[in-house]
């Protein structure tokens, strides 16, 4: 076997359009994708920092409540605030950013000479005043609802910080890896028998006395090489050259890194099973098509694209998800779930691939 | 002469249609063994079924004692095929195409290195060692490709028309190789469409057509079940006064004469093929006065034998 094995091995690495499309083509395309796309997250218009006046004389419970929730944004930093007199109201568009004086249950917002920012300090006292008005609703209907509210230190909303900025890079950089898993794991399995009928081969491996049992897992294991290479490379070279992060731990991208093994895995299968199914067949030229279209459709080459009700059942889009869950949030559930049904995959295409290879012509 | 390859009664139908049909023979161990036929006569799926590539629906197949079915490894260990069409894996070099095949049939280390070697020496392409097939010449491939089939050293070597698009030199090269496989005791199925190939190589030949044999045995046994005769044309000058008829009649008393006429100047004997002393007939033609410009001996070839016994060229 072990020679099977290594002819395997030599036929994937010393072919060099499998090494410029299964490494190269994914490490490059993640670099012009992230570098040249790095332009759309970019927003259109900046908000920037907001300094916010206020002014809230009266003592009474509204204006305490408003003048808690301006503090409030001050300390988590969305504004910075500062109270100032009524007098200074007028004159304070040409200071702050913009300015809100509580007047009874009234609330004036005088703009600054920023409409992004104006827009901005509208939508937090929106949002506040919409709050008010339902809370003051249900104080006059139902008084002894609002006394019944359990008041907790829960903070419902949570912000992470995970140390850095999230990039283009680091999304083409698990894209890309998902698109190496499909057109190169997939179309090297592909090719794992056709090479046979293309040089002429399969009848010398048929008739010597090496089962065709071993020939197959040989060939097989002979292709595991250069599934860990192509997601290890493209992995690899995303991040050290191109600055991609992948998971903020040690264990998450080792478990990323075990998903996109497992996923190569039953892509590979795919290959060699539709291979042996369709022997004389280009089957890369079949394969390559739907790959496209599902990777396109997955949002792999531009996240927006995607078909509502179609694009999550698309294989390239469940591993992305799986894959984004565990960079972005550290959640590993998908991940292992698509670890477990890639290995399922894997196992019963093998088992179709191994009946194939073993059930003959009987012509009597 | 030992039996090497046995054949009985094999029948292998493709669906309704029957590719081989009842067809026995028996190769002898240490001959070239010629397998002729017409396009779609049953050679292919003969040695496809003697080298365990298809299923068979009828007959035994034994390759020295060995039974196919029942002891496929052991056969398989026994039989090397070179096919028609290079199969050589253009990523590996010479040396590794070789190897790898020879690898295929036990060889480690030593031996396996020794078997490469030898192997490429035998087709002459031990220079070349480090080559990659696609550098090579088409005649260069083809010796190749006979090196993948007999590194393992078998005893039974099938070839499917080797020397197909090759030029002359390695023509010769692989002929003489065939030669001393035989020499050194290796037992041959040879294909080819080169008639003067076959000819020149075989020891026996079976020729096959419709799945069937149609006649198995040496080249001048095949061609006696055709036809006993040869042909003697004997170049002269004839005068416009000469008595043809008389000459012709004298001709024809000669021993061993079957026939006597004169063609264009030409004096044209049917002998039977076992007539080896023409003296007798040149002398009687000097008597008479005529002189003796050119004479030319012509037998029946294999191809005339193909013909006859298959109503069909060869290609």
């Amino acid at each position: 076997m072990l020679q099977v094995i290594l002819n395997a091995v030599r036929s994937c690495f010393r072919s060099g359009t499998t090494i410029f499309f299964s490494m190269l083509f994914p490490s490059l395309c993640t670099f012009f994708l992230g570098t040249l796309l790095e332009n759309i997250e970019v927003s259109d218009d900046v908000v920037g920092e907001i300094n916010l006046a206020y002014c809230a004389e009266s003592s009474d419970y509204s204006a305490n409540a408003f003048e808690e929730f301006i503090l409030s944004l001050d300390e988590e930093n969305v504004i910075n605030a500062e109270k100032i007199g009524a007098d200074e109201l007028e004159s304070a568009a040409e200071k702050y950013s913009a300015a809100v004086e509580l007047n009874g249950s009234e609330i004036t917002v005088y703009n600054g000479k920023n409409a992004v920012q104006n827009r901005t300090v509208k939508a937090l006292i929106d949002g506040y005043n919409q709050n008010a008005a339902a809370y003051a609703a249900v104080a006059e209907k139902n008084p002894q609802a609002l006394a019944n509210i359990e008041v907790t230190d829960e903070n419902l909303v949570e912000p992470k910080d995970f140390g850095r900025t999230r990039t283009m890079m680091d999304y083409y950089a698990v894209a890309m890896t998902v698109v190496i898993i499909f057109f190169g794991a997939m179309i090297s399995g592909a090719e794992a028998y056709h090479i046979e009928y293309t040089c002429k081969t399969i009848n010398r491996l048929n008739i010597s006395p090496v089962s065709r049992t071993t020939v197959y897992f040989g060939k097989i294991v002979g292709h595991l090489p250069l599934v860990f290479v192509q997601v290890g490379v493209v992995m690899c070279v995303s991040a050290a050259f191109f600055g991609a992060h992948f998971c903020a731990t040690f264990g998450e991208n080792l478990l990323l890194f075990a998903m996109f093994i497992c996923a190569s895995l039953a892509t590979l299968a795919v290959g060699v099973c539709v291979n042996l199914l369709f022997p004389k067949m280009q089957t890369w030229a079949v394969l390559m098509p739907i790959n496209w279209i599902m990777l396109f459709f997955s949002g792999t080459f531009q996240a927006d694209i995607a078909i509502k009700g179609v694009s999550e059942y698309l294989p390239p889009n469940i591993i992305m998800e799986a894959a984004f869950d565990l960079t972005v949030f550290g959640r590993t559930e998908r991940a292992i779930n698509v670890i477990i049904w890639s290995l399922v995959i894997f196992a019963a295409l093998m088992l179709i691939g191994w009946i194939k290879v073993n059930t003959r012509r009987k012509n009597a | 002469m030992k039996e090497f390859l046995s054949v009985k009664n094999l029948t292998k139908n493709y669906g309704d249609f029957c590719a081989v049909d009842d067809l026995s023979f028996s190769v002898h161990e240490g001959e070239i063994f010629g397998l002729l036929g017409p396009n779609g006569a049953g050679k292919s799926t003969t040695m496809n079924v003697i080298t365990t590539l298809s299923d068979f629906g009828k007959g035994t197949i034994t390759v020295d004692g060995a039974d196919i079915i029942k002891d496929k490894e052991k056969a398989r260990r026994l039989i090397g095929m070179v096919p028609q069409d290079i199969a050589l894996y253009p990523f590996l070099s010479a040396e590794e195409n070789v190897r790898f095949f020879a690898s295929l049939y036990g060889l480690r280390g030593t031996k396996l290195n020794s078997a490469v070697k030898e192997a490429l020496e035998f087709v002459g392409l031990s220079d070349k060692a480090k080559m990659k097939p696609k550098k090579m010449s088409g005649g260069m491939q083809r010796r190749l490709n006979i090196a993948c089939g007999i590194a393992h050293d078998p005893k039974l070597i099938i070839m499917d028309e080797p020397t197909v698009g090759v030029d002359a030199q390695s023509r010769e090269h692989i002929l003489g190789s065939i030669k001393t496989l035989r020499d050194r005791g290796a037992t041959v199925i040879y294909t080819s469409h080169y008639m003067n190939e076959v000819e020149d190589i075989c020891d026996r030949i079976l020729i096959i057509d419709h799945g069937k044999s149609v006649a198995v045995g040496t080249e001048r046994e095949l061609i006696s079940t055709v036809s006993d005769s040869k042909v003697l044309k004997i170049t002269t000058e004839i005068k416009s006064n000469f008595n043809e008829k008389d000459f012709l009649a004298e001709m024809s008393k000669l021993p061993d004469v079957k026939k006597a006429r004169i063609e264009d100047g030409v004096i044209v004997l049917e002998i039977n093929a076992s007539a080896k002393d023409f003296t007798l007939y040149l002398e009687h033609i000097k008597s008479r006065g005529l002189p003796i410009l050119g004479i030319t001996s012509e037998s029946m070839n294999l191809e005339d034998v193909f013909i006859a016994l298959t109503g069909r060229e060869l290609r």
